[in-house]
């Protein structure tokens, strides 16, 4: 992962910038030149049929994985990017509770011992998160729901500029994932610092960027700026509603699934792709 | 029968005393951590090849225990690396070398001659065998392992939890699997005498295990591990002293009942 500290554009500066990026694994081909942008204080989202190599790009984003080719710029620091993985994989006997699991990013006498500010800090996000309920509750004995929340408020908690989340509603009711959008939404629109501080600190930035990898096209069209369609390789970035084409939709998922919607309306059937 | 009280006037035993609870803190530590990990078994392949240093130090006169340390943290770092390096998954690395290690200490033990009593003890655990130099070399690992588990207590739990999360976090993954290696191999080395070889792990898994049955929150269930640990050691100890038994598998025999005992609370939690 590369990062210069300045940089040129125009404002709103980019925040992440892939250029003809490339990914093999041996002598598969996951990506091939993939290029796009996304700016600061935007809701991007990735989106693709099962096995685009979606999590694949976030992954060589954040560095897990080696790019064979191309570039990524971020511009941020690994302690300014909030990371949620799709699963976590953690045993679910592990008794670590939500007050421990977000104190975990703070400072180490807090974890043992307890700190005032601290605490103070875990319970606003987890109130940002709607997930206060279940601050004293085991991790691995929440639902699927309460978890991808409380994972947020995890990967809020030390005040990320760039929130990358890899399809936090997988394997949540429809319901929950609408909240989970809603949610979001509303980080990006009130910020982080305001719910630690009671008010914004002045050297922040009050929007956080989101890249979020995401099955829900009505998510899609209802709260993203920008979109990226891969299947392996790039198939539009821009505007939903400008670039999601029925062309691109039906190279990203075949024939069958060109139901979507071409204007911006939210309508209520909840069309899942993937 | 002679009281515990007058048991502790003999040096040998409060020597071994010293040694238990050292390895009562360091193991129950770790074994949260192994037991998260889903790490049992390289413990248990690390254990055995203490074997070999053992052996290796009796056949060229070193001493023998701080032959099986380095041997230990030699063969730990060779299972991450070829486990990093190739393709292998980690129980095929760990079951290549937890049997050659064996082979190989058996192999070097035919070489000696004689009877070897003190290599028994090695397998199984005496009391009888702790001198004042291994309380002294046992204090000193425990506080390195328990340093730097407690110094790093929260990268542990993160790399527990989900490891590609502390990356992007900023932890230097790589680097703290191997760190946690030579922990693994450290503490095998600190319980070696009073443990013996075959039955280390156990202790290091056990009271971990039991703990979990115990704890609501990750604090607690440190706290559980150390206490379960530390009876079970101080406890076996004399247990085997009054009956005359090897000391290893008295211990983890006690720490056994403790496991068993953890149901009890889980299952009065699922019924309520």
């Amino acid at each position: 992962m590369s990062s210069s500290q300045h940089s040129t554009a125009s404002c709103p500066t980019d925040i992440l910038k892939v250029s003809d990026l490339s990914v093999a694994f041996g002598d598969l081909q996951v990506l091939r030149d993939v290029s796009f942008a996304v700016k600061e204080g935007e809701f991007a989202v990735i989106i693709g049929p099962n096995g685009a190599g979606k999590s694949v790009l976030i992954k060589t984003v954040l560095g897990l994985i080696p790019a064979k080719s191309g570039r990524v710029d971020l511009q941020v620091d690994n302690q300014d990017i909030g990371y949620v993985p799709q699963r976590l994989h953690f045993d679910p006997s592990f008794p670590l509770t939500v007050r421990e699991l977000l104190l975990l990013k703070l400072p180490q006498a807090a974890f043992w011992w307890g700190r005032k500010t601290s605490e103070q800090r875990v319970k606003r996000m987890l109130e940002l998160t709607k997930s206060s309920k279940v601050i004293d509750r085991q991790i691995g004995k929440l639902s699927g729901g309460e978890l991808q929340r409380v994972l947020l408020a995890y990967a809020l908690v030390n005040q990320p500029k760039l929130l990358i989340l890899d399809e936090p509603a997988a394997g949540v009711d429809v319901v929950g994932e609408q909240t989970f959008y809603e949610l979001i939404d509303l980080v990006r629109h009130t910020g982080v610092t305001k719910h630690i501080h009671g008010q914004a600190k002045p050297h922040q930035p009050e929007h956080v960027t989101v890249i979020m990898i995401s099955h829900d096209l009505d998510a899609v069209y209802k709260y993203a700026d920008n979109v990226i369609c891969i299947n392996r390789q790039l198939l539009c970035s821009g505007i939903p509603n400008k670039v999601l084409t029925p062309t691109v939709l039906a190279k990203a998922y075949g024939r069958h699934k060109d139901v979507f919607h071409h204007d911006h309306q939210y309508h209520q059937e909840h069309e899942h792709v993937g | 029968m002679n009281t515990w009280v007058e048991l502790l006037q003999f040096p040998f035993l409060q020597r071994a005393l010293v040694v238990g609870i050292l390895i009562g803190l360091t193991t129950a530590v770790l074994g949260v951590f192994v037991t998260l990990r889903k790490m049992s078994f390289f413990s248990d392949a690390i254990s055995h090849s203490a074997l070999v240093g053992i052996a290796l130090g009796i056949l060229l006169h070193l001493n023998p225990f701080l032959a099986a340390v380095g041997f230990v943290v030699l063969i730990s770092l060779s299972m991450g690396f070829v486990t990093e390096r190739t393709k292998l998954s980690p129980d095929t690395v760990i079951g290549v070398f937890f049997s050659s290690s064996v082979a190989l200490g058996v192999l070097i033990i035919s070489l000696l001659k004689g009877y070897r009593a003190d290599l028994f003890a090695y397998l199984f655990g005496d009391i009888l065998a702790v001198s004042q130099t291994d309380v002294w070399m046992s204090l000193i690992l425990a506080a390195a392992v328990l340093g730097v588990m407690f110094w790093k207590g929260k990268a542990w739990i993160r790399l527990s939890l989900n490891p590609e999360m502390a990356q992007v976090d900023g932890l230097r993954v790589k680097i703290y699997d191997y760190i946690f290696l030579v922990i693994m191999a450290l503490t095998v080395a600190v319980a070696l005498k009073v443990i013996g070889i075959i039955l280390v792990s156990a202790l290091v898994i056990i009271p971990a295990a039991a703990a979990k049955g115990f704890a609501g929150n990750f604090r607690s269930l440190m706290l559980w591990s150390m206490l379960i640990s530390i009876i079970s050691a101080v406890a076996g100890l004399f247990l085997s002293f009054q009956f005359d038994t090897s000391s290893g598998p008295t211990i983890v025999l006690v720490a056994t009942v403790f496991f068993l005992l953890s149901f009890i609370p889980q299952y009065l939690r699922k019924s309520s």
